[in-house]
């Protein structure tokens, strides 16, 4: 029907079936790019960036105890070199400290890296974890 | 159905030329680094401000250099939505094959990193398109209108504004002229643009060097359209003297400038300092800006 369509005005043109589905594939993808923009710029809320920090199980590989860190940044901005510390504190005032650092953790998204310590952190009274700072780019 | 065959055969061969030629000229950006992290920094409205200025652009030089002959404004139109929906679907493939989003992403850093990539990958579409077809083979582009040939106005001077038709057609030769500065000079300024190395040189550069660099953009894009036998070099309408010369040098060496602080603007390089240093930035971004703009007048034409 397309086609039939298209046969009359192709003294003007011609245009393939090829063309017209590529052309339609474009035209969808370019309102889509210019609606999610407009949406973006308009309409949804910018919020800084807000890392949170989950820790999983850890585990004991090479001679070291290895403590999974989870940054997740729920803010709708960017954050990049964001410091984390995990703080082990042991009974009778020993604690032990690790460090790690993510280059970003964008938007609405996550990062995973890994923590190792000397001592099991599993014999810790209790393990925590902080964000040291990070720089919004 | 056997007379549609020959339009998808041809339909093909340019969207394969459209592939080869984005990839061939975007794909410095889908392999840099800054680009990458782009699409979590930039703003939707420059991103918003970027994808309606590609489409203009597209637009024009579908208008002044594009396949079709004979084309009308709908033609053009669906042109460059055929590019960017062609630049789109690119830029996704190779930053997904090369792990540039990932299922850690979130849906918006996901779409603004393919939209950033995928525009200079549209305009490499629409060169590809028409500049890397074989020539002769009835698809040369627009051979009626192209922006200006040295055979329409072999005349010189004296032809040109004696009636109104010439008068429309040196305007449109000379915008069409300007379009393709605009373009090669996205083309080229655009592969280094997005990275860091613009922000040192502008910074740790004194001002006198500067002011070398900028006059070393213009002698080099003079020479390149004058007085070097450029290929399509002869396409370039003969000046009338050292004025016209010097004109056209510097309308072309503005395209590179306007060029050049859009795309800074556009990274978020003009935030926070102060206009001596925009300035700077600028005119280093200007010197490759330049030479595409020139290569772009030269060599973009059909």
């Amino acid at each position: 029907m397309l086609l039939a369509a298209k046969q009359s005005d192709d003294s003007k043109r011609t245009t393939s079936w090829l063309e017209w589905v590529v052309f339609g594939v474009g035209a969808v993808l370019l309102i889509a790019t210019l609606g999610l923009l407009i949406y973006e710029t308009f309409i949804f809320e910018k919020t800084p960036p807000n890392i949170t920090i989950t820790l999983g199980e850890p585990d004991h590989r090479g001679g070291k105890y290895n403590v999974p860190v989870k940054a997740q940044n729920t803010g709708s901005a960017t954050a990049a070199v964001v410091q984390i510390q995990v703080t082990a504190y042991f009974s009778g005032g020993a604690r032990e400290d690790g460090q790690i650092t993510f280059d970003f953790v964008p938007m609405h998204a996550s990062r995973n890296g890994w923590v190792t310590f000397e001592r099991p952190p599993s014999e810790a009274d209790s393990l925590r974890a902080r964000v040291l700072g990070y720089l919004v780019p | 159905m056997p007379s549609l065959s020959k339009p998808v055969i041809t339909t093909l061969q340019q969207y394969g030329r459209g592939l080869a030629g984005g990839l061939l000229f975007s794909l410095p950006l889908l392999y840099t680094m800054e680009v990458w992290w782009a699409g979590s920094i930039i703003d939707p409205l420059h991103l918003l401000f970027f994808v309606v200025i590609t489409f203009a652009l597209l637009l024009a030089y579908n208008y002044y250099v594009g396949i079709r002959q004979n084309s009308s404004w709908w033609d053009e139109c669906m042109d460059a939505v055929e590019e960017m929906g062609m630049g789109l679907l690119l830029s996704a493939l190779i930053l997904w094959l090369t792990s540039r989003v990932t299922s850690e992403m979130s849906h918006v850093q996901i779409a603004s990193t393919i939209i950033i990539e995928a525009m200079p990958v549209a305009i490499g579409v629409a060169v590809g398109k028409v500049q890397l077809g074989a020539s002769g083979s009835g698809e040369g582009g627009k051979k009626g209108h192209r922006p200006k040939s040295g055979d329409r106005h072999s005349g010189g001077h004296q032809n040109i504004g004696t009636g109104p038709e010439n008068a429309r057609d040196k305007d449109r030769a000379m915008g069409g002229q300007f379009v393709l500065a605009l373009l090669g000079a996205t083309i080229i300024a655009s592969n280094v643009a997005p990275t860091e190395e613009i922000v040192v040189v502008g910074l740790e550069t004194s001002a006198w060097k500067l002011i070398v660099l900028a006059l070393m953009s213009l002698a080099i894009s003079g020479t390149i359209l004058y007085y070097s036998n450029f290929h399509g070099s002869d396409s370039i309408p003969k000046p009338d003297g050292w004025l016209d010369v010097a004109a056209s040098i510097v309308s072309m060496y503005g395209a590179a400038l306007l060029v050049s602080s859009f795309l800074l603007w556009f990274f978020h390089r003009f935030e926070d300092i102060p206009l001596y240093l925009m300035a700077a930035q600028t005119v280093v971004l200007a010197f490759p800006a330049a030479l595409g703009a020139a290569a772009g007048r030269t060599l973009l034409q059909v």
